[in-house]
Parts: structure tokens; C-alpha cells; sequence
């Protein structure tokens, strides 16, 4: 008993003198956001989008749409913190028709007043969906913009999004991010586990090329992976570890492996919750050796975010249900990341 | 591994060779003229990537010649782009590129920069925790509602009056019985009603305070309909045959409208059950206009006129007999076709106005005002000095005629032939199990031909078939408010208004052949001869000679006026979700007799006064209170506690001791009060989840009330029993576990104890007011809730696979047992013939009281389903096949008569009465979308 006493009064005094000077930083978001069949109203790439036009399925007007652009937006403007009050400083997305959407997004009424840039490039998907970039360019520079293309030997029928890899300046530091939209589980997650361990291992890849050029650069791979961070994909493929002493040089640190664990998820399928919407960073942004050192992560599930009443309480509560437009945000919530800079 | 070596050599010769191809020069500060070290350089075409050292230079030496762009990019400077050309075989140097300081350097201004603390604050936010505590989750919740419902399962054993159903916000159980009409959505419940939300027991509901058992909201909102049509057909083989229903949505279009209209149509010409048959045709039609992203306007229509024969329970005896546990007396040939006694025709059609505001983000104020016409009304034989024509009338079957004489003596040997005749005619002739429509038609015939007995009364029916009508009109306005404060705090609550006015009457339907049916009391003539005043049923129309159509017996209305308020706050923490309600009614109801009985002259006519001359009215104001907390330990872990307390005023059906008769309610006319309380824990791994539920419920001053036939006072005779007390306590546990890839096992079981905690006060009141009514003691305490199982268990097993599902699953249940009838749990005093001590009298009791179990029964169902796309739309199909194995043995319910032998103290003479399932249910779906 005394001995601890002493132990917590020894603690509380190095507290003290460790308080003397505080340390001054600089937080950064890095966020991703499935924004869930985020098109235009033109058709102008045959069946799937005909769909989102006022002739197709879904009747999609100018008022949906324009509505989409502002629940949407409204959630960028949400997600700021007191030490990011101009919310993340990058946001990369999913599921976006093309570059006209994403101006609309930026411009809405909302975060306008942040001034985010777009970073755009068309994929061969066969939805006709991408990824792309937002950024804040208080914070963010772009240097360089690369797209690749995942080929699959034998299936060169196989088109998806391209994966996009911007090198920028966040904050100063040189950072690499390479954002995501890996092929989805249709026809079973088993079956088509194959084709996310091929788009992980081309992550890797440009990770690795990243770290060619500057071995110290922090490595960011994020996106809709369509698998969870303990599928093979993600966890041994990519590499991504649960636990953060695991993680070693050149290697990669997966901090929402552990929230999926505790039951925090981004994403529900038949009752359960899964996190595909992940945000995996390099040792080097992990072990602060990029200039930027890795804080906490986040899934942004606030309640607005969610059906409020019905069968689905709790769920995202997205776009269209059942067919019904339901004038939600998105199937998927943001995730987000936040890098610390030691000033 | 020479030649090897060899292309080593070469190479390494060779490179030296090459001369390089690139660019180097040196990156500094405008202003300064110092290096800037880390500068970010990129050739743009070639894409190739440097960066500049401490010295400021830089070098790319494996480039290609040609022009391309240089971009210069470093913290704290400018971007700066130089056009370049570059030349084969050599290392061009461009010398120094000055960059100047950023313009805009915002970078570093104090808003962006913070203490290690308040980013530490930041950092130990915690994750909030996001549930899934839906219904389709709800594991057991789904098996009850869907496995559990041929043994007519009733959550935690409440009766249904405890759930509440509302439409757009509106309250829809009736005021009377306060019971949700299901079967007042016409079928529709996969179109028009096919968006609902279901809360169960006491969670909290965004649309109202809900019930003890839980509450449903079916929207119909004509922009939330999926645009398109929906068309499906399909076939079964149960109390209809053939359903066909169509809905066509438009969804919402750029002017702000949307429409939706939905019809169906039910039929069956013979049930499953013989004499049996099903005609039901519902619509539904909601048209919305969103003006803004504040207002919408929606209108809703629906009805379902249906006209339909059922059947009655029978006792095991006529089951037996007849060779069919469905068995059904209520029918017989009449020009060679069945003919049904019992047929119901309902119509419930209602128009509701709903405006929906939001007059900002996260604030809902919907506001409706509701119209309800719900018109009932069921057919019986009735008859006047005459034989009773039911088949099943304890003196038309067989076990009326066992011998009783010695055996051995000659008399002996007449009853038993007696006996075995009429068994054999039981048995043998389906016309003797069924009603002898030639026979009353013959009888009315007579009657006018031949009677002989009171000129006055030639031509009259001996038999007719009434109706009994009940109509209940409703005018609603409610207002519920759904408030998000912030991202933590709701706060929803309403107000509501109702005023009901329900008609009960009696109608000829038929005279069978006879010219008229006198509207008096046939079974007070027998009593009060002298009296011509008492054995009339409108003593303002004495004698008078109805005709079909005409009203007969009694008429009355009871008028209801109702109004409620309700406030409830929901708290979401990261760790807890904690939710309170407050609800404030008042219920004011009077009757208003429309005929002056005879029994009852100065008590039935229009409305009683109190002594100044108002009104009589009756008045309830009650209250309730609940609470829940769900502690979330994490996203896959949760334990949830509810509680209550409250009280709610008497369902006016039971209010009092005999409407159609008198205004008197029964004498200790209170509040009915409940405490309940439920704790649970959920888990949700990814492969398996599932909850465990304790609860426990008890409740006061409860009511019941019935008719029966006396048979030693020859009336029918109304059993107004009070003070009820009873307790729901069991535990509830439902659990999912995916084996693999869409193969998943389900469980669900429920253990429970529903029973009476009290020894109520039964009071009877006869029609033919023979004898002034009389109170006693029911001892119930400890008897059994009859009806649902206490006890039920199921097993599934689910596959799905590119849109196919396939479903088998088992159920098996135990402890249902009959509803007992508080008569046999009265003293007897005539019971002392049979006792001659404490113990005996006491054993006798025992067995009079006994309550009798249901048959436990097991149950299997199958289905498989399957859902095509293509490019005009979607096909489904889907085939469930119900109680596989052919159980005819599932008894769904059953009760004890209250009528009882009071000469010999038997329970054979009136035996207990049961419903049985049928076997092999088919259920066959195609279905349409596009």
C-alpha cells in the first residue's frame, strides 16, 4: 500500500514537470467516404446510368440529386473536431459518377466556405464509378497524381475502379495516399476474395514504390476495401496489423482492425456490422518518422446518420431503400484519421 | 552459369559507358537566396519524382530527351512550374530556381495550432458505439412472429389490447376493445402496409408512448412507396384460396407528387374448413404533395369489404365423432349447397390527412386528422320455442344419451341402443352433424299454417338468423413531434384527440320462411307471463313484428370521447443510450340507449342522469411513467433494463355489466394498474449474435367480460368479472450463428408463467332479468392465462444463395392451456349433496376447477424462395409449406363453458371446446415487379 502510494505520487510529480512547457501541434484529418452512387441525372453510360436519370428506375431528378449534394455535403461540414475545425483535410471517396458531381459537392452552401479541391480521374469501372480525392489546400498540397489500373491475368474482361495514388505535402509532409474502391463481394465474399487480394497486392505495390523514392514518406492506403480489416485482402495481402507493436518498419498499421473487434462498424450487412471503409497508414506515420504521427481513428456514426425509426433502426440511413428514395446520405459511414504535427 | 557471369561482366562494363540523360540544378529562397532542402521536384510528362537535399540542389539523371514541365513544390513557398528542355546524353543543369515565399500562409495561423492538451482532449473522445436493435434483428421476435403464430402466440402472454397499432402516427386501436384490427388492412400488409416499425415491449417509439406490449407504425406515405408496379398471385390452401394484389406507386415526381393505389382480392368459395368460404376485396390509395422541404401533405384512403363463413370451436366429443379435429357445425345443405349460419361481413374504411412539417433539419411535427367507419357484423341462428339447431346442442349428441339406468335391466339395454343409434347417425350421416336447414325452413312453414297455439303469434319464425352489429365511427386528430436537439438528445411527444361513437344493435337478416320475429325476450316470456311490459326489448314498440332488416333485441350507443398527451427524451452517449416517457389520458365515455327494455325500463332508454340532471358520463384520467437504459460495454456487447408503471382506464367493452340490456356499470369500475420490468442482454459478433430477455409484468384490477347460456335460469346471461390481478414473468432467448457463406442457424425459445395472483369478483346479470344480479368470488389465484403456449422453442436453418432461400424450421411447444372459467371457481354450495367433509367438498372443487392443457405439439415448415432480375424488373416465386408433417393435432386454443351442471356437478355435460390447426398448409407466391 505505501509502496504504490509512492508510486502514484512519483507519477503525479513527473506529470508535473513534464506540464511546464506544452508542446504546440497541428492536427490533420484524413478521412474516407463512400458517398453511395453519387451521379449526375445525364445519362450517358448505358445501363447503369440509366438508372440514375429522371427516365430510370429511380427517377433521378434534379431535386434528389440536389438534395444528395446537400445531405452530403452537410456531413463533410459535421465532421470537424476542436483541433480540426475546418474539418479533414482530406477526404478520399467512393462511388462518384465523374468530376462535375464532385464540383457540385464542393460548391454546396455548407462547406463552400472551406474551399476543397477536387482530385478526379475517370476509371474504366463498369459501373462507371470512382475514386477520387477532396483536399483542403490549407492543409494539403498535391505534388503528383497516379492512376492504376488492377489487372487480373486470365480475367481481362475484369474492369473496377482504378486505384488513384496522390503524393502531396499535409502539413509540410511529404505524404502518400492511395485511395480505394476494391471489387465488391458479389457472387460471395469467398469467392470473390481473390480479386481484393489482387487489388491489394497492386496497394502494396505503389506503397512500395512510394517508399522507394522517400523511405521515410507516411503511406496512407484507404477506401471501401469490401472487406473487413482481418480478411485476407487487408490483413495479410496488404499487411495491415491489428496491433499497433506488430507493426514494423516498411510495414503497415490497420487502426480500425481492433474498433471492427469491439463491434464498431461502417457498414451493416444482414444484421451485422462490418468496417470496409478503412484507413490503413504506414510505420513510418505510426511511428512518427514521416513528420506526422498517427493520433486515433474514428467512424463518423452519428445519429443523424442513421434511420431513426423502422425495421432498420440504427442502420445508415441511405439514398434509396428497397427502391424507395429515402433522401439519405449514404450507405456507408466516413471514417476518419487523425495525423499529428509537432510544431 | 558462364554465360551468366559473362552478361554480369558486359553490363558492368557497358553502363559507365551511357551517358546519363536528366536535368540538376538548385532550389532557393527568393528573398534569402538560401537553399530550400526537401523541395518536392517533378517532371511532369516523364513523371519522374526527386526531391532537393540540404544544399538545395537536385538531380534527375534517368530521364528522356524532349520538352516537358518542371514542377517545384515546397512547404512553405509557392508552387512553381519552368518549362524545360531536355537533351539525350547529358545532365543539364538549369541552375537556380527561386521560389517565393507562400502568399497565403495560413498554415501556421493560431487557429490551427494547439496545446498538447487540447489535442490530447480531442484524442480521448471515445468511438460512440453504434447499435443494431431493429425488429429484423431481433432474433426471437422474428420466430415469434412468424414461427410461433399457428399456436396463436401472444407476447409475454398479454392480451392483445396491451400493443398498440398506429397508421401515419395515429393511434388505430379501437375504443372499445383497444385492440389493433388487423385484418382492417385488408391483406395489404406487402403493399400498402409494407413499411412499418416495430418496437417491442417497451422500447421506446419515435411515434408514440407505445404499450406494455409493444407498438407498430405503418406508414403510407405515397412518396415512400418504391415507384413501379407490384403484382403478385398466389394460392394457399387455408381459410382463403386465391390472392391477387396489384400496387402501382409513382413515387415522388419533379412537381412534388406522388401517388400510390393498391388493390387485392381474397377468395375462396369453401375454406380448408367445410362450410367455410372467403370473399375479401382491399384497396389503398395515398397521394402526397411535398410542397417544400418543409410542408407535404398526404392523403390516405383504404378499406377492405369482406365477407366471410367461419367456424366454432366443438368439443372433443363432436371432433371425434365427426372423424376431423376441423370439424364445423356451423353450416348445413340448403338446395344442395352448404349454407353457413356464422358469416361476417366487415367494412373499416378510414381517410386520414397527415401534414408533415419540418420546419428544420432533425424537427418533424406530423399532424393528422383521421376518419374511421369500422362496420361489423355476424350472423347466428336464433330461435322461439323451439329446439335449439345446433348440431352440437349437448342434447343432440350421443354422450347425452349413455345409459344412466343399472345395467342389466331392460332399460339399460333401451338407452344403450338409444345411444348407439345415435352415434351411429354421428357418425354415418354428415346431415345430422350439420344444421337442418330443410327442417327450420319447414317449421317457419308451419307456422303460419298451421299454428294453433296464440292467433296472435301465427306466422312467426321459430327460427331466424340475426345479426349483430357492431359500428364504431371515429374522428381523430393527432400531433406528434420528433425532435433531434443535438447529436445526444431527442425529444418527441404529441398530443391526441379522439371521439368515437359506437352502435350496437341487432338485426333479422332472415325469417327462414316466417312472416315476422316479434322483438321480445323469448326467454322472459317463459318467466314473467304476467308481465307483458318485462319481456319486451322496446317497451316504446311493444310486440312489434320485425322484419328482416329490421332492429331487434337491443340498440344502443356508447359514446367516447378520449384525449392523451405523451413526452419522451432519448440521451445517446458513446456508452449509453437512455430513454424516459411521461403519458397523461383521460377517457370519458356515457351509453345512450336507443331502445326502452323491459327489464330494465327506467335504465335503458337514451342516457341516465345524476341528480341535478346531467349527463351520467364516466371519467378516467390515468397516467404512465417508463424508463430504459442500454449500457453499451461495446459494439458487440449490450445490456438494455425497461421499466413501468402506470395505469390506463377500463376497455369500455368490459366497462359494463350488461350494455344491451341497462347503463349500469359494474360496480367496482377502476383504472386497471401495471408494474413491469424487463432487463436483456444482446450480443452481435460477426458470425453470431443473439439476446436473452428476462421480464416480468404484473397487473391489477383487470376486467373480462362474456355471455352464456344458463341453462338452469334459461337465459343468457352476461359475466362481468372484475379486480382482476395477474403476472407474466419468463425469459426469452433468440440466437443466430452463420456456419458459412449464407448458411446460417437460427434459435428462438421462450419460458414463461402467465397466471392469475388473485381471486377476482365475478358478477352475473341475466337477460331475462329472472333474478337480480349476483356477485361472487372467483378463486382463481394461481390458475393458469389459457391460450398461448408458456412455453415455445424453434430451430431453424436458413440458406441463402445467388436468390435462392431455403428455410426449414421445427417448433416445438408445451404448457398452453385452456382459458378456465371463473364460474367453476366459485363456491358451490349445491356441491355439499356430494361432500361430506372439508376435504371432500374441497376435492371436488378441484376437479370442477381443473384447467386443462393443451396438447403439446411439433411443428415443422419449409420454404424456399427465389428471386430472378432482368432487365425490365424483378420475378419472384415462393413456396412455403406449413405444418410439413401433417400434425392435425395441434390444438391452437380452447376453453372451459362458463355454463356448468349445476344438478349433477359434472364437467362431461359441458365439456371443454377446442380449436385445432389445420394439417398441410401450402402456400404458393408469384410475384411481379417492374
Amino acid at each position: 500500500m505505501p509502496v504504490a502510494a509512492l508510486l502514484i505520487a512519483g507519477g503525479a510529480l513527473l506529470n508535473a514537470g513534464q506540464a511546464e512547457a506544452p508542446k504546440k501541434m497541428q492536427v490533420f484529418g484524413v478521412a474516407f467516404y463512400n458517398l453511395e452512387n453519387l451521379f449526375d441525372t445525364i445519362n450517358n453510360n448505358g445501363k447503369y446510368d440509366l438508372e440514375f436519370s429522371p427516365q430510370g428506375k429511380n427517377k433521378w431528378d434534379g431535386h434528389k440529386y440536389w438534395s444528395k449534394i446537400k445531405n452530403l455535403s452537410y456531413v463533410i461540414s459535421q465532421m470537424k473536431t476542436k483541433t480540426t475545425p475546418l474539418g479533414p483535410a482530406i477526404i478520399g471517396c467512393s462511388e462518384i459518377e465523374n468530376v462535375t458531381v464532385l464540383n457540385d459537392l464542393v460548391a454546396a452552401e455548407s462547406i463552400k466556405d472551406l474551399g476543397l479541391k477536387v482530385i478526379h480521374h475517370d476509371s474504366p469501372d463498369r459501373r462507371g464509378v470512382d475514386v477520387s480525392l477532396l483536399y483542403n489546400p490549407r492543409f494539403f498540397r498535391p505534388i503528383n497524381v497516379t492512376n492504376h489500373t488492377l489487372i487480373i491475368p486470365g480475367m481481362e474482361y475484369f474492369k473496377t475502379r482504378d486505384q488513384m495514388c496522390v503524393t502531396g505535402l499535409l502539413g509540410g509532409k511529404r505524404i502518400g495516399v492511395i485511395v480505394n474502391h476494391w471489387p465488391s463481394r458479389r457472387g460471395g465474399s469467398e469467392q470473390s476474395s481473390p480479386l481484393r487480394e489482387a487489388a491489394a497486392a497492386l496497394s502494396k505495390h505503389i506503397a512500395d514504390s512510394l517508399l522507394a523514392l522517400d523511405p521515410n514518406m507516411g503511406i496512407v492506403v484507404m477506401g471501401d476495401l469490401n472487406d473487413d480489416p482481418n480478411n485476407k485482402s487487408v490483413a495479410e495481402i496488404l499487411g495491415g496489423k491489428r496491433d499497433k507493436k506488430d507493426c514494423q518498419p516498411g510495414g503497415f498499421y490497420n487502426p480500425f482492425w481492433e474498433m471492427l473487434d469491439k463491434g464498431i462498424g461502417s457498414y451493416i450487412y444482414r444484421g451485422g456490422w462490418d468496417l470496409f471503409d478503412q484507413i490503413v497508414i504506414n510505420y513510418n506515420l505510426l511511428s512518427g518518422k514521416a513528420g506526422l504521427k498517427f493520433d486515433r481513428a474514428e467512424v463518423f456514426n452519428r445519429d443523424f446518420l442513421k434511420q431513426q425509426t423502422g425495421q432498420y433502426k440504427g442502420y445508415p440511413l441511405r439514398t434509396f431503400a428497397s427502391g424507395v428514395w429515402t433522401n439519405g446520405y449514404s450507405d456507408h459511414f466516413p471514417t476518419e484519421i487523425f495525423l499529428v504535427k509537432e510544431l | 552459369m558462364r554465360l551468366k557471369l559473362s552478361l554480369l561482366l558486359m553490363l558492368a562494363f557497358c553502363l559507365p559507358a551511357l551517358a546519363a540523360t536528366g536535368i540538376k540544378g538548385t532550389v532557393v529562397d527568393a528573398s534569402t537566396g538560401k537553399p530550400v532542402a526537401d523541395a518536392n521536384i517533378l517532371l511532369r510528362a516523364q513523371q519522374l519524382f526527386t526531391t532537393s537535399a540540404s544544399d538545395g540542389t537536385f538531380e534527375i539523371t534517368n530521364a528522356e530527351s524532349g520538352s516537358d514541365q518542371l514542377d517545384i513544390i515546397a512547404y512553405g513557398y509557392d508552387d512553381m512550374s519552368v518549362d524545360v528542355e531536355i537533351l539525350a546524353d547529358m545532365v543539364r543543369n538549369i541552375g537556380e530556381i527561386k521560389l517565393k515565399a507562400e502568399s497565403s500562409a495560413t498554415l501556421d495561423a493560431d487557429n490551427y495550432v494547439f496545446d498538447e492538451d487540447a489535442v490530447a482532449d480531442d484524442s480521448g473522445m471515445q468511438q460512440s458505439v453504434g447499435t443494431i436493435q431493429g425488429a429484423t434483428d431481433n432474433i426471437f421476435y422474428q420466430a415469434a412472429n412468424y414461427n410461433f403464430s399457428i399456436k396463436r402466440y401472444r407476447f409475454r402472454g398479454y392480451n392483445s389490447n396491451w400493443s398498440e397499432g398506429y397508421i401515419n402516427g395515429v393511434n388505430y386501436n379501437d375504443a372499445m376493445r383497444g385492440q389493433f384490427n388487423y385484418s382492417g388492412l385488408g391483406g395489404m400488409t406487402s403493399s400498402a402496409f409494407r413499411s412499418k416499425s416495430s418496437e417491442m415491449g417497451l422500447q421506446p417509439a419515435s411515434y408514440g408512448y407505445g404499450g406494455l406490449g409493444g407498438s407498430q407504425n405503418f406508414t403510407t406515405y405515397a412518396s415512400e412507396y418504391a415507384p413501379g408496379f407490384r403484382g403478385n398471385l398466389s394460392y394457399t390452401n387455408s381459410n382463403y384460396m386465391l390472392r391477387a394484389m396489384l400496387q402501382y406507386s409513382t413515387g415522388l415526381n419533379k412537381h412534388g407528387w406522388a401517388f400510390s393505389a393498391s388493390i387485392i382480392g381474397r377468395y375462396a368459395p369453401e375454406g380448408v374448413i367445410k362450410g367455410t368460404f372467403y370473399n375479401s376485396i382491399g384497396y389503398a390509395l395515398s397521394i402526397q404533395k411535398v410542397f417544400n422541404e418543409q410542408h407535404s401533405l398526404n392523403l390516405t384512403t383504404w378499406g377492405s369489404p369482406t365477407e366471410r363463413a367461419t367456424s366454432n370451436a366443438a368439443t372433443q366429443e363432436a371432433y371425434d365423432l365427426a372423424g376431423s379435429n376441423l370439424y364445423n357445425y356451423d353450416w348445413g345443405y340448403l338446395n344442395g349447397k352448404k349454407h353457413s349460419d356464422r358469416v361476417i361481413k366487415s367494412f373499416d374504411p378510414s381517410a386520414m390527412l397527415n401534414w408533415i412539417w419540418r420546419p428544420k433539419m432533425g424537427v418533424t411535427l406530423n399532424t393528422a386528422l383521421a376518419f374511421r367507419h369500422n362496420a361489423y357484423q355476424r350472423s347466428k341462428l336464433n330461435f322461439y320455442q323451439a329446439a335449439d339447431p345446433k348440431p352440437t346442442y349437448y342434447q343432440n349428441l350421443p354422450s347425452y344419451y349413455l345409459p344412466d339406468a343399472d345395467p342389466g335391466t331392460d332399460l339399460y339395454e333401451q338407452q344403450l341402443q338409444k345411444y348407439n343409434e345415435v352415434k351411429y347417425a354421428w357418425e354415418n350421416d354428415e346431415s345430422v352433424r350439420q344444421i337442418d336447414w330443410d327442417g327450420i325452413y319447414q317449421t317457419n312453414l308451419l307456422n303460419r299454417q298451421w299454428y294453433d297455439r296464440d292467433p296472435e303469434l301465427k306466422g312467426q319464425s321459430s327460427y331466424i338468423l340475426m345479426d349483430d352489429h357492431s359500428d364504431i365511427t371515429s374522428y381523430m386528430l393527432t400531433s406528434n413531434l420528433d425532435m433531434r436537439i443535438n447529436d445526444k438528445l431527442k425529444l418527441q411527444g404529441g398530443v391526441n384527440f379522439s371521439y368515437n361513437n359506437a352502435h350496437y344493435y341487432a338485426t333479422v337478416n332472415d325469417l327462414l320462411g316466417g312472416e315476422f320475429w316479434r322483438n321480445v325476450d323469448n326467454f322472459s316470456e317463459r318467466d314473467f307471463a304476467g308481465d307483458p311490459d318485462k319481456l319486451q326489448n322496446d317497451m316504446r314498440n311493444p310486440n312489434f313484428r320485425a322484419k328482416e332488416g329490421d332492429k331487434i333485441e337491443y340498440d344502443y350507443n356508447i359514446h367516447i370521447y378520449k384525449a392523451g398527451i405523451w413526452l419522451q427524451n432519448e440521451w445517446d452517449t458513446q456508452h449509453w443510450n437512455v430513454n424516459y416517457a411521461v403519458q397523461g389520458n383521460i377517457v370519458n365515455f356515457y351509453r345512450d340507449g336507443n331502445m326502452q327494455n323491459g327489464r330494465a325500463p327506467e335504465h335503458s332508454y337514451g342516457h341516465e342522469t345524476d341528480a341535478n340532471g346531467n349527463k351520467r358520463s364516466h371519467t378516467f384520467v390515468t397516467g404512465a411513467l417508463k424508463a430504459g437504459a442500454t449500457w453499451k460495454i461495446n459494439g458487440r456487447n449490450y445490456i438494455t433494463a425497461n421499466a413501468t408503471i402506470g395505469n390506463r382506464a377500463p376497455l369500455v367493452n368490459d366497462a359494463y355489466v350488461n350494455a344491451r340490456i341497462k347503463d349500469e356499470i359494474c360496480s367496482d369500475l377502476k383504472a386497471e394498474e401495471y408494474v413491469s420490468a424487463d432487463l436483456s442482454y444482446q450480443w452481435n459478433y460477426s458470425r453470431f449474435r443473439g439476446s436473452i430477455t428476462g421480464f416480468w409484468t404484473k397487473m391489477w384490477n383487470g376486467m373480462r367480460h362474456n355471455y352464456f347460456y344458463d341453462y338452469d335460469l334459461k337465459t343468457m346471461m352476461a359475466y362481468a368479472m372484475s379486480n382482476i390481478t395477474t403476472e407474466y414473468k419468463g425469459v426469452e432467448l433468440g440466437l443466430k450463428y452463420d456456419i458459412w457463406n449464407g448458411l446460417s442457424v437460427s434459435a428462438a425459445g421462450v419460458f414463461s408463467r402467465y397466471q392469475y395472483k388473485n381471486n377476482p369478483t365475478g358478477t352475473r346479470s341475466a337477460q331475462n332479468g329472472a333474478m337480480a344480479d349476483v356477485t361472487r368470488t372467483a378463486y382463481m389465484k394461481n390458475v393458469y392465462l389459457g391460450g398461448t403456449p408458456q412455453q415455445a422453442y424453434s430451430l431453424a436453418l436458413n440458406y441463402n444463395i445467388k436468390q435462392w432461400f431455403f428455410e426449414v424450421n421445427a417448433q416445438y411447444f408445451c404448457d398452453g392451456y385452456v382459458e378456465a372459467a371463473p364460474t367453476r371457481h366459485e363456491e358451490m354450495p349445491g356441491l355439499w349433496k356430494f361432500a361430506t367433509s372439508v376435504e371432500e367438498y374441497r376435492a371436488e372443487q378441484a376437479r370442477i376447477g381443473a384447467q386443462e392443457k393443451l396438447k403439446n405439439a411439433f411443428v415443422m415448415n419449409l420454404s424456399v424462395g427465389k428471386v430472378i432480375y432482368t432487365n425490365f424488373g424483378s420475378l419472384n416465386f415462393n413456396l412455403s409449406v406449413n405444418n410439413l408433417l401433417n400434425n392435425r393435432n395441434i390444438q391452437t386454443g380452447g376453453f372451459q363453458e362458463y355454463k356448468f351442471d349445476y344438478t349433477n356437478y359434472t364437467t362431461t355435460k359441458f365439456p371443454n371446446r377446442y380449436w385445432y390447426a389445420q394439417g398441410i398448409r401450402i402456400f404458393f407466391n408469384f410475384g411481379i415487379r417492374f
